[in-house]
């Protein structure tokens, strides 16, 4: 059995804030396969898009720091890399997606140029070759009239358009894995359905594809795997399938019930007010008991089948019953609207 | 007026009926021909060079207690409908009329009495509260603008608000940057709430919100409706909070509703080709590969230079084959994505080689085109755009393929058809139309 | 959210008998009505009966009419509102008092502006004394030659040192006048320049700002079409030119100056008046009824003080300077003894070995000019309730 294509041990990167400093990842550990697409789904504050940013060492250091971890690539771990090591793999090893293309791309030059701007820093091609390599390569994200295109701004393509311009930089350098940040948040829902597409396309030929949403529905539609995050931490990890059939920690199952009129109004936690041990999400849990505070997170067990879905709850360890925490989470199975 | 479905008033009015008659009859809202357009100006006299035809031509009513939401992408003409209904934006046409009087002609005493009876919440709660004023003095802002001196008054109406939408009196006194998006727009519910409204308009209410905060705003304006009988009006594009929350539906295409109806019926069931597409580009939540509809072309036209006849046709999985064409529904519907692309510039990389001469080989591989088409002059017409394309010849594509492969969707503007108690603007559910029924 | 009350608060409001008592009677306008009758009495009175003499001697002027009026100006909208909005208030100045150095800028500037208005009370003009000219301060000698040395005298016939003694403490200028009492004339010139600006140039700037922003169209386009007119034109040279053939006076330097200052402090608010109209809250009131006067006043303007704010003060700083150069060149009001002026009699042949005479009133100049900056800064930053820690 091959290498991950990715391995991430016990990231923690903590955020100095004014009012003290948040753990905005505090001991996430997941792997990559190739060809495989693992989606970090979580709400705003959840760390997810710290995540990504940490692994290339793009988070910007202040506020930001690195605390702890390992991040395994292509044989290095990156946080311990030099910094041209670093270079060398952003883009070619590893190359980032947002979710706004207007700031990801640069107003000031054409978008064609921009393709081969990264083309040229990683790979060996330039001038004339380079830029029909970037004319195809707009015709591959489904850009119509690339040539013509080539040499328009930013600001002259709509969202959609733009997002797969943004798309065609990442990819300019043939990268192994793309971390994608939300790449269809901002746009309309039938220029979603078509990046979907072209996005699933893309772990064809092996590459691997990390993909933050806050979305379940765009994570049903391209994950693999799904790492479920809350307060820094991951909290349930497993087959999409599993998952969504039967979710097993209570912040998941509040998720899915999120997608339903059935919500337990609660006082939602303020990021600060999120505690540091234990399990995170013991505030807002209706069935939080004594033993979920203190040291580390709850240790991931099954849900339900012993190769199926795991989630960090004290509930799924001995002495507990769990099916207290699975009445409540009507996964998919349990009634989707469509 | 056509039947739109209008809920049942506990007046027992006839649905759909806008005539004049007690006033249990009259809807809440009215919205007849309601259009807006800007217009696109150049030089220093600005002079008038285009239109951007922002809203053209729409109509629904909004009775009491009622829930409608606008549904559409960007650029169809949601919050510009939303903003006029509120009489914040002018209409170049139409008429908005509110519990009978016409928005545009209030004035005075009369106005103001709209201006209270009808309140706006904004999509973004970041920006929906003055950083310099705490969040108690932008909350009893309305009472305030519209006279309420006594201060102990709007304090005890401010006070039971902010409990009713879950926060306590004493944040009364903090600044809105100490609160979270979704308190801020509870608190944006309670400052539409203390003039005690008759409608809201809501723009994009949830859209900035996480979903679980989302779920909780939802279900406290859902309250409201239910508790106080206030009728909203939803701006939305996410289909699971129209779902969740509205009566009724009206789903907008570049400026004009397309289909407007019960919630359930064209959410389960849509009948227009747009609202189809737009349901089916929405992942399942179920995981699993996934197909979703194709719109022909994928780029979404300029509001400024809308597509003639129908403003969908060009992208529109259903468009009708010409009367006359001898065509199967597959060969068709590949001829006018072929057409279609053609004429609006959708052209694939391929088309625009500009060493290699691209043999038509090639062209008719990328628009998927089959060899031998049965009807002879769409044959013919669909080789000559092909080699024109090869040769570079764009426009002389366009006009053959215009020539032969002509369809009512662009020549006629379709009206509005009742079907099954919805209205629907197609001319495929048009019966004057001669046209096979959508399957 | 049950009731057992009865209908919820808000639904027991009987909306037609909400009667709304729109007064045009304001307290700011009434005080600004009353402060300009009084002013406008003093003047007839002045021009008609006998001469009148404001704080001791001192003789009233066309500048000191204006000043007049601009303090009746700032009183009406700066102190009044200040005094009914007091738990507002106190919220600013306690996010100042976390703020050393603002408070002291502050401070200074109070001692200043104090100093300006009450000096005259405080010192009689001593009249020019050529033979105490050239004294230097206590704890400090010369030898430049003194006339009249107050001080001990060391030194031979061709050699005199003159030593400072403590009725001149600060040294006195080459016309014998002492240098406390220039630093007070040249703190009332400041006090001039600052509440004049303050009074007419602000509220200028700020009106044609917020109205450009808020109408647009043509009227926008013809505001700024004047603002960028009268941008194009140097002050300076508007200033010589009337200092030449009209008369020197500190009244034509702000008339010029300020004149042509608030044009750049007017684009500066409508830029900031065009994105904030856009903003939700505006929307949402605009919605419930607000009247666009009362929007621009409660939820436009107050978020438009941060940059209006510094700017402000900048451009008081600014003014100083100019007041001071011009002086400093010799194009301006002999009688007033500003810094400039004073600053310049110091920069003659012996400028190191007189250093007291141009030194002393240099430092409360650049004192004056950074505390202000200062003072707009945090001005700033304390107005903004999201500095609140």
């Amino acid at each position: 059995m091959s290498d991950p294509l990715l391995a991430v041990e016990g990231l923690r990167t903590h955020v100095d804030a004014e009012r003290g400093t948040i753990r905005a990842v505090d001991g996430v550990d997941f792997a990559v396969e190739r060809g495989e697409t693992v989606c970090l789904v979580g709400e705003s504050g959840s760390g997810k898009s710290v995540t990504c940013e940490s692994l290339t060492g793009i988070v910007p250091q202040p506020p930001a720091r690195i605390v702890d971890g390992t991040v395994r690539f292509d044989g290095t771990d990156l946080l311990t890399a030099t910094e041209s090591r670093l270079r060398s793999v952003r883009g070619d090893g590893i190359a980032h997606v947002f979710q706004n293309p207007q700031r990801a791309l640069d107003p000031v030059y054409p978008v064609g140029d921009q393709v081969v701007e990264t083309m040229t820093i990683h790979r060996d091609v330039s001038g004339d070759a380079a830029r029909e390599r970037a004319v195809e390569l707009l015709d591959d994200v489904g850009i119509s009239r690339p040539r013509e295109r080539f040499d328009e701004y930013p600001h002259e393509l709509s969202g959609g358009m733009a997002q797969r311009v943004a798309l065609a930089v990442a990819l300019a350098a043939d990268p192994d894995l793309l971390i994608a940040d939300e790449p269809t948040t901002s746009v309309d829902v039938t220029v979603q359905a078509r990046l979907l597409e072209l996005l699933s396309d893309l772990t064809d030929d092996g590459t691997g594809l990390l993909w933050v949403t806050h979305d379940l529905r765009v994570v049903a539609a391209v994950a693999d795997r799904v790492l479920v995050m809350y307060g820094g931490t991951i909290v349930e990890r497993g087959s999409v399938e599993s998952v969504f059939d039967a979710p097993g920690h209570p912040y998941t199952g509040a998720l899915f019930d999120s997608y339903r009129e059935s919500t337990a109004a609660g006082q939602r936690t303020a990021r600060e007010d999120v505690p540091t041990d234990g399990c995170r999400f013991r505030v807002e849990c209706p069935h939080a008991v004594a033993d979920c505070a203190g040291g580390e997170q709850p240790p991931f067990r099954p849900v339900d089948e012993a190769d199926g879905n795991r989630a960090s709850c004290v509930y799924y360890g001995p002495g507990y019953d769990a099916d207290q925490i699975l009445a409540d989470a009507d996964g998919v199975a349990g009634g989707d609207d469509d | 007026m056509t039947d739109d479905g209008a809920a049942d008033t506990s007046g027992g009015s006839s649905p759909g009926d806008t005539g004049t008659g007690a006033t249990t009859g009259d809807p809440l809202l009215a919205v007849e021909d309601l259009e807006k357009h800007y217009p696109i100006t150049r030089g220093i006299l600005r002079r008038e060079v285009g239109r951007v035809r922002a809203v053209d031509g729409v109509s629904f009513e909004l009775r009491e207690g009622e829930t409608l939401a606008l549904v559409g992408e960007s650029g169809s003409g949601k919050t510009t409908t939303a903003l006029s209904v509120l009489g914040m934006e002018t209409p170049t046409g139409g008429t908005v009329s509110f519990d009978g009087d016409p928005v545009s002609e209030l004035s005075g005493e009369s106005l103001r009495e709209f201006r209270r009876r009808a309140q706006l919440i904004v999509q973004d709660p970041n920006d929906a509260f003055n950083p310099r004023t705490t969040v108690g003095e932008a909350v009893a802002e309305p009472l305030v603008v519209h006279g309420m001196d006594d201060a102990d008054r709007r304090e005890r109406i401010v006070t039971d608000l902010f409990e009713r939408v879950g926060l306590s009196a004493a944040d009364a006194d903090r600044y809105p940057h100490e609160f979270s998006g979704g308190e801020k727009q509870r608190l944006a519910i309670a400052r539409a709430l203390t003039v005690d409204p008759d409608l809201i308009v809501a723009d994009e209410p949830t859209s900035a919100l996480d979903a679980r905060v989302r779920s909780d705003v939802l279900g406290l304006l859902a309250d409201i409706r239910d508790r106080f009988g206030v009728s909203i009006l939803l701006v939305s594009h996410d289909i699971d909070t129209v779902r969740r929350f509205c009566d009724r539906i009206a789903v907008m295409y570049l400026g004009e509703i397309v289909e407007k109806g019960r919630a359930e019926g064209v959410l389960s069931a849509p009948e227009h080709p747009y609202t189809r597409v737009l349901l089916d580009s929405v992942p399942d939540l179920t995981p699993g590969e996934q197909t979703f509809a194709r719109p022909l072309t994928d780029s979404v036209p300029d509001p400024s230079d809308p597509p003639d006849g129908c403003r969908f046709h060009t992208r529109c999985p259903a468009v009708i084959a010409p009367v006359d064409a001898d065509l199967s529904r597959e060969t068709w519907r590949r001829l006018a994505a072929f057409r279609f692309a053609v004429e609006t510039g959708d052209l694939p990389g391929v088309v625009e080689d500009p060493d290699e001469r691209v043999d038509a080989e090639r062209v008719r591989a990328v628009f998927d085109l089959p060899d031998r088409i049965p009807d002879e002059a769409a044959d013919s017409a669909v080789s000559d755009a092909v080699a024109a394309l090869a040769r570079g010849e764009v426009d002389g594509a366009r006009q053959s393929l215009a020539d032969t492969l002509g369809t009512v969707c662009e020549r006629e503007a379709p009206s509005d058809t009742s079907v099954d108690g919805r209205t629907v603007r197609c001319h495929r559910h048009d019966p004057a139309v001669e046209t096979d029924p959508l399957e | 959210m049950s009731s057992p009350d009865g209908p919820p608060q808000f639904r027991r409001v009987d909306w037609d008998e909400v009667d709304r008592s729109r007064s045009l009677v304001t307290p700011e306008r009434a005080a600004l009505v009353g402060g300009l009758l009084f002013v406008a009495a003093l003047y007839w009175y002045d021009t008609s009966i006998a001469h009148v003499y404001l704080i001791g001697e001192w003789n009233v002027d066309p500048l000191d009419w204006a000043l007049l009026v601009a303090l009746v100006g700032l009183a009406a909208y700066g102190v009044v509102p200040t005094v009914r909005r007091r738990e507002r208030v106190a919220r600013v100045l306690g996010r100042l008092r976390s703020r050393p150095v603002t408070l002291a800028a502050g401070g200074y500037l109070s001692v200043v502006v104090l100093a300006g208005l009450l000096g005259p009370l405080l010192y009689q003009d001593p009249g020019l004394q050529f033979q105490y000219a050239n004294h230097p301060p206590v704890g400090f000698a010369t030898d430049v030659g003194v006339d009249e040395c107050l001080g001990t005298v060391t030194g031979d016939v061709f050699d005199r040192t003159c030593h400072g003694t403590l009725a001149f403490p600060l040294g006195t200028n080459e016309r014998g006048l002492p240098m406390s009492y220039l630093l007070l004339t040249g703190a009332r010139v400041a006090v001039y320049v600052l509440a004049v600006t303050a009074a007419f140039v602000l509220p200028l700037a700020t009106v044609v700002g917020v109205v450009a922003g808020l109408h647009g169209g043509l009227v926008d386009d013809l505001l700024m079409g004047y603002v960028d007119l009268q941008l194009c034109l140097p002050a300076m040279i508007v200033y010589l030119v009337a200092n030449t053939y009209w008369h020197t006076s500190l009244f034509v330097l702000l008339v010029t100056f300020g004149l042509f200052s608030w044009g750049g402090i007017a684009r500066l608010v409508r830029s900031e008046v065009l994105q904030r109209r856009e903003a939700g809250h505006v929307r949402v009131a605009r919605g419930f009824g607000a009247p666009w006067r009362y929007l621009a006043r409660r939820h436009i303007l107050p978020n438009v003080t941060s940059t209006l704010v510094p700017a402000v003060f900048q451009l008081l700083a600014l003014l100083l300077l100019v007041e001071a150069g011009v002086a400093f060149l010799g194009f301006h009001d002999v009688s007033l003894y500003s810094w400039g002026a004073t600053i310049s009699g110091g920069l003659g042949g012996n400028a190191y070995r007189v250093w007291w005479m141009s030194t002393f009133p240099a430092l409360a100049l650049v004192a004056a000019m950074v505390s202000l900056k200062l003072l707009g800064d945090g001005l700033r930053d304390a107005l903004d309730p999201r500095g609140e820690r």
